[in-house]
This record gives structure tokens, sequence and C-alpha cells, in this order.
């Protein structure tokens, strides 16, 4: 609440610490920087965990598909195949710090396999073909990016 | 008569409901009309007296915003009036004795709003005694005095009427931050300069009288 | 049966707090990270929103007073204008996120792309706002929402090691691999979310709109202590439930379908279908809760007659209003936003409005002028002045949490 006279003068103030606060982030974030290895591979693990994630669902609804309606699984299968390659997508439009190339190129391809597997799937799902097939390929890779998200927790080398 | 007994007027009356004798809705006590020798003679209510209370430097912004919304129209900020003769009971609303089909008119009729009343900086005695945060009205429509102290209008919230309301934690705290406040009795004002400031005779507050 | 309906206020008001489609996901996404290592949260929200609905709810039936009015009284129009454009921004954003959520949930059975059923989602919500009785609306809605404890079932079939569950709850035992920050962020969004604004807004309108008296006051402490209870029950058997489906699978939830995995789990097609009315019945409720509670609010600060009570044609204004704002969020919808982000958004308003609005509820329940000898005992002034600390931190915490974390990424 405060008096009048105080609200003018601190107004000004607290405005002018925003900005200074809040501008910089902002402006960096208009140009595509180098980002250093740290949050590289920050960015990089969250992406592969978020698709581990819809690999593992979409490997989840497959081994149950007798217990859900089909426009129940479409959706599910859908929604994550969209997930999936906005993940993957949002990481290749990182610029990769020199010392990370090599695992930049990793990552980034085994993420497109891993969503355009999700795409088959989709597929099969749709034109209600034998799923079966599918649910030992959907396991393996997310437990290759299980490894994967694991291993770049740490610096490369 | 509905207005009876000594009350606070900012707590007690402004920004409650208005209702109509058929229990519908009408507005909110946006302001209060006082006569020149500040008498209650009526309520105020319309965006032409709520947006000027909003206050500091928002008030007045959007007062003109919205008056020049549509310049043609003369009686813009003019709000609307409901005399005091058509209360019938103050309670935890303000219900009137009339429906409420026709009944506001724009018209605002001579003198002040209590609005403009509070929040104006005192001074006693060459020094500076604080802003009026309430305004203390007897037999139900004279005003008697006025609650001065550091804080924004009706920032008392009734912890000035008993000890014992709670929670603790508030009525500590409230009590605290209004350990300066006091009272000026009306005979006490000496000229009140609308706008800017109350010229009081007294150089210190004297304890709130009791309401009733 | 006529008691039952008695207490569907309160069951459908905690449904807009625990159970919205924005909880159903948090809930979800909760339990398959942290298990019920952030149970006590729930818990902790379900105590305080109990302890401010009884007040907002007593002064209602006391004096007729809905909260609004209250803030609007004690803390002047300035400070009042500035709860209100805080409460809008969760009460508007959550109502956008509900009709896009009931949209979600029939592209469940549907398999039509949600954006499509906007449209039609928001017709019916409108006209149920428009023309529907005030009771009819919390009997049907409130009643079907509890289809959710269904999830409650589930985790009792699936047959979880009941005492990893306890141990985790007990002990806060956080999964090693989330940092602290994170676990205080989705503290923060369930207590947030349980504690709610709209929640007492509806809650104390609702009982205006049913013309409580003092001697309803027995009445609407059932619905209190019914209502919010289940509804933190539903909120913690969807936690409970995805810790054990989704939580070994290693999945991150983030959208219904994830949801409600754990019950076609538990109990195939039958189970799913009784999953997908009850989300269904949740998000139109709290539809039509926070609909509602944008028309109220604003109506109480403003002072213009509001209700279903009367024919919408004597509270012309606030049906102006409710029928605005249903346009406004197909207008947000159809840009094809994801109804679940938006509800994440509005965590930032909730910081300014959750102390503005508990504050008046507190000081006016106390109040001998108002509220005779129904003013606040020990209990509820010792618990109201606590939670008042709670939500004041809460608030503070807010949206720092939010940015460090990334919105707990």
């Amino acid at each position: 609440m405060g008096n009048r006279a105080d609200m003018r003068t601190t107004a000004p103030r607290v405005l002018l610490a925003l900005v200074l606060l809040v501008g910089p982030p902002l402006l960096a974030g208009c140009a595509p920087g180098t980002p250093d290895a740290g949050a590289w591979r920050a960015d990089a693990s969250r992406a592969t965990g978020d698709v581990r994630s819809e690999v593992a669902t979409v490997g989840l609804a497959l081994r149950r598909h007798d217990d859900l309606f089909d426009s129940y699984l479409q959706t599910m299968v859908v929604d994550a195949e969209e997930a999936a390659g906005a993940a993957a997508e949002k990481l290749s439009a990182v610029q990769p710090p020199t010392a990370e190339l090599e695992r930049h190129e990793e990552v980034t391809s085994t993420l497109d396999d891993a969503a355009s597997l999700l795409s088959e799937v989709r597929i099969a799902v749709v034109r209600h073909e034998p799923l079966t097939p599918y649910v030992g390929r959907l396991t393996a890779t997310a437990d290759e990016l299980d490894g994967l998200e694991q291993r770049l927790r740490r610096p490369a080398g | 008569m509905g207005l009876r007994g000594s009350y606070d007027a900012a707590l007690h009356l402004l920004d409650r409901q208005i209702v109509d004798s058929d229990d519908l809705m009408v507005a909110k006590v946006d302001d209060v009309a006082l006569s020149p020798d500040l008498e209650i003679v009526g309520l105020l209510c319309g965006p032409a007296v709520l947006l000027p209370r909003l206050g500091g430097r928002l008030g007045p912004k959007v007062k003109d915003f919205w008056e020049r919304m549509a310049p043609e129209q003369a009686d813009r900020s003019t709000p609307c009036f409901i005399p005091v003769d058509a209360i019938a009971e103050v309670g935890s609303e303000v219900r009137l004795n009339r429906v409420r089909q026709h009944l506001l008119v724009r018209h605002e009729p001579p003198g002040h709003r209590l609005g403009d009343l509070l929040g104006l900086p005192v001074r006693g005695g060459g020094r500076s005694l604080g802003r009026v945060i309430d305004v203390r009205v007897r037999e139900g429509r004279r005003v008697d005095g006025l609650v001065v102290g550091r804080g924004g209008p009706g920032s008392l919230l009734g912890y000035d009427r008993r000890r014992d309301q709670g929670p603790w934690l508030v009525g500590a705290v409230v009590r605290w931050r209004h350990r300066h406040t006091g009272y000026v009795g009306r005979a006490d004002v000496l000229s009140i300069d609308w706008g800017h400031g109350v010229e009081v005779s007294v150089a210190g507050l004297g304890d709130l009288p009791p309401t009733t | 049966m006529k008691k039952l309906l008695g207490i569907a206020l309160g069951v459908l008001t905690a449904i807009g707090g625990f159970v919205d489609i924005g909880d159903l996901v948090t809930n979800a996404q909760v339990g398959a990270r942290f298990g019920l290592s952030l149970a006590w949260v729930v818990m902790l929200g379900v105590l305080g929103i109990c302890v401010f609905a009884e007040m907002s709810g007593r002064v209602a039936a006391v004096s007729g007073r809905a909260t609004f009015d209250l803030v609007r009284e004690r803390l002047g129009p300035r400070m009042g204008l500035l709860n209100l454009v805080g409460s809008m921004g969760v009460t508007l954003l959550t109502f956008v996120a509900e009709i896009g959520g009931v949209a979600l949930a029939l592209q469940l059975v549907t398999s039509v792309n949600h954006v499509l059923l906007v449209p039609a989602v928001a017709l019916l919500v409108w006209l149920i706002l428009w023309r529907g009785r005030f009771s009819v609306m919390e009997d049907v809605l409130g009643l079907l929402g509890l289809a959710l404890v269904v999830f409650a079932v589930a985790l009792v079939h699936l047959g979880p090691d009941w005492s990893a569950l306890a141990h985790e709850w007990l002990t806060v035992d956080k999964p090693g691999e989330e940092s602290w920050s994170t676990w205080a962020f989705y503290a923060v969004a369930l207590f947030g979310a349980a504690m709610t604004p709209y929640e007492v807004f509806f809650f104390s309108s609702g009982g205006v709109e049913e013309k409580w008296t003092a001697k309803d006051i027995g009445l609407m402490r059932a619905n209190v202590l019914i209502g919010f209870p289940l509804g933190g029950l539903l909120s913690l058997a969807i936690a409970g439930s995805a810790s054990v489906v989704l939580g070994p699978e290693g999945i991150t939830v983030d959208t219904l379908g994830q949801v409600g995995m754990p019950v076609a789990e538990a109990f195939g097609k039958i189970g799913l279908a009784v999953a997908i009315l009850g989300f269904v019945a949740a998000t139109f409720g709290a539809a039509c809760e926070t609909g509602l509670s944008v028309g109220y609010s604003v109506a109480q600060y403003f002072g213009w007659q509001w209700g279903k009570y009367v024919r919408p044609d004597v509270a012309a204004r606030f049906h102006l209003l409710l029928g605005g704002v249903t346009l406004l969020a197909v207008a947000v919808l159809v840009t094809s936003v994801d109804p679940i982000m938006v509800t994440e958004m509005s965590v930032v308003f909730s910081a300014v409005a959750l102390p503005l609005t508990y504050f008046p509820i507190l000081v006016v329940a106390n109040d001998h002028d108002y509220m005779g000898e129904h003013v606040n005992g020990r209990l509820a002034n010792g618990l109201g002045s606590f939670y008042l600390v709670v939500v004041g931190v809460a608030a503070a915490l807010a949206i720092p949490l939010m940015i460090w974390t990334r919105m707990g990424a």
C-alpha cells in the first residue's frame, strides 16, 4: 500500500531493475548463439529423454492395444509422433559446440530414426495392421535412447 | 432513514453492494456524496467516481481515458446519484426502499466526495500528522471527525473497534502498522484545501472514540 | 439421494481444483516422476482449501456476500482491481484450457482432432451457462465427475507394493535423478492448484445461488468436508496409479491419453470408458466452474446483478460477459495452442491472486458486524493464519521456481 510519494519514486526503479534483469536474456534469445558444451548436453539429454518417453508410451500402448479403443490408441500414437518429431526438430536447430559436433550428429540421427519409427507405427495403427512386430523394435529403441541419455549427461571423450 | 449511529464511512459504507427492495443488485457504493458542510447526502456510483478512486497515477489516467472515449457526452464525468432517503438499511449490503427500474440518474449535488477527502495529508502545529484514512460519522450522516494515520483508506480493517477481533496475527500486524493512528474531531479542523490537504489546530492526534 | 445431491456443490468445486485438465496431467506427471513423494503437498492443499472454503461459505450463508464482494470491500478498488486482474488471469486461462480439455477427452473416443471439436464444446458450455439450472449443472457434472474414482479402484486392483508407496509418501522419498528445485516447482504448482482462487469464488457464489442462510452452515460444512478431501483423493489416486504403471516405463506424462493408461491396464476397455467419462465430466464441470467464476468476480467487483438464480435478462451484463469469454476461448483454442500448456501459464497469475483473495476472507470472517455469533473460532483462525503465511511463501516462490526449473522440465 505505502503512500503515494513512495510509489512514485519506487515504481520507476522497480521497472528499471526488471528491464535490466529480463532484458539481456531476451536479447540473447534473438540470435542463434553457440551454447557452451554444458548447455548443449542439457538440451540434448532433455530431448533424448522426451523422445524416449514417447517411444515407451507407444510401446506400452501397443502391448495393451486389446484394452484400448481404436480411437484412443490412434490419438496416443499421433500425439507421441508429433511430440517426438517436435523434440527432435528443436534439438537439430541448436548450434552444437565444436567439442560435441560428433555426438550432435549421432543424437540427431538417433532421434530422427526414433521419430520415423513412430511414424511407421502410426501408419500401421491407422491401417489396422498387426502391431506385435513393432513392440520389440520399440523396446529396443527405448533402451538405446536410454543409454544415449545416460552418456549425454557426461562430457564428450 | 437507513443511516444510523456512528460508524466509519470508508469501512462501513464505501464499496458495499447496493441492493433494491426486490433483492436485485443495483451497483456498488463507488463513492459517497457530502454536502458543503460535510453531511452525507447520498451515494454515488459509476465509472466517473470509481476510476479516480483507483488512486496513484493510474486513477486520473484511466478517468481521462474513459472521458475521452466519448468527448461529446457532457455528463460523462457526472456519476449516478442515489439520495440518502432511498436507503432503507445498511448492513453487509446497502438496502434501498425502492425498485431498481429507472433508479439511477446522472446527478451530483453541490459539495464534495468522500473519496476526495480520504487520502488527504493532514498538517497540524506545523508538522505532518499523516493522511485521512477514514471518516467518523455520527447520527447517521454528520461527519464528526477524521481518522488520521499512515496507510491507505480503510486500512484499519475494523481492528480498532474491539481488541479481541481475530485472528491474532492479522490483528497484531494491523495494530502495529497503525500504532500512530489517531483521531481529529471536526471542531479541530481549521480548513480543508480540497485536492491538497487538511489543516488542523492540534499538534497531536487524540484516541479513537468508540463507535456504536 | 437427496442428501447426496446436497453436497454436489462441494464436489464440483473440488473437481475444478484437483482434477481439471491441467491437474489431470500434472497429477499423473508427478506420480510417474516423483511417486507419492509429493502426496503431503496435496494433503496440505486439501486442508488449506477446506479452511478457506468453509470461511467463505460461512460468510456467504450468514451475510449473503460472495467472496469478491469482500475483496472489493476490504481491499478497496485499487487492490481489488489488482486481484481481479490476477484472478482473471488464472480463471480465464483455465476456462480456455477446460474447453480445450473437453475436446481432448472427446478426441480419445472419436479420434477427431480436438481443434475441430472446440466450437461444438464451447457452444454446449455456453448453453449450460445461459440456460441450465444451477442445481442440475452441479448435480449432473459433480456426480459424473466421480467416475474418476475408477483410478482409486484401479490402483487397488493393480496391487502395488503398498509399503513402498507408504514409504515414499511418509519419508518424502524423491527419486534420485530428480533435483530438489524441480521437486519444489511441482510442490508449489500442486499447492497452488489445490488452493486456486476460483474455488472460493465459485463455492461462495454457489452458496448464494442456492440461497443458503445461517441455518445451512451444517450443510455447507458437509460440502467442504466431503468435496475437497474427495478431490484430493482422486488427485492422489491418479498420481499413485501413474507411479505404478507409467513410472517404471520412464514415461513423462504430457497427454490425457497417457493419464488413462493405468486404468486400461487394470480393467481394459470398460474401465477406460469409465475413465473417459470421468475426464469429460471433470473438464466440463471445471469449464462451467471457471466460466461462472469469471462472471461472478467481475460482476461482484462492479456491483452488477449476477447469478443463475435470476432470469438471464435480469442479469444481462453477467450473461453478456459469459458469452464473450466463451467466444474468446474459442478464438484462443482454434490457434491450436495446447490447452495443457495454457493451464501451466496460469501459475504466474495465481501468485498475485492467492494472497489478495484469502486475506479479505480471513478478515471478514472475524468481523462481528458482519458475522455476529458466527465469527471464526480458534481453530479456523489458527489454521487460517498459518495458511495465509504458507500461501504468501508459495506465491513468492512460484515465479522464480518456474523460471529456474524451466517449468519443471
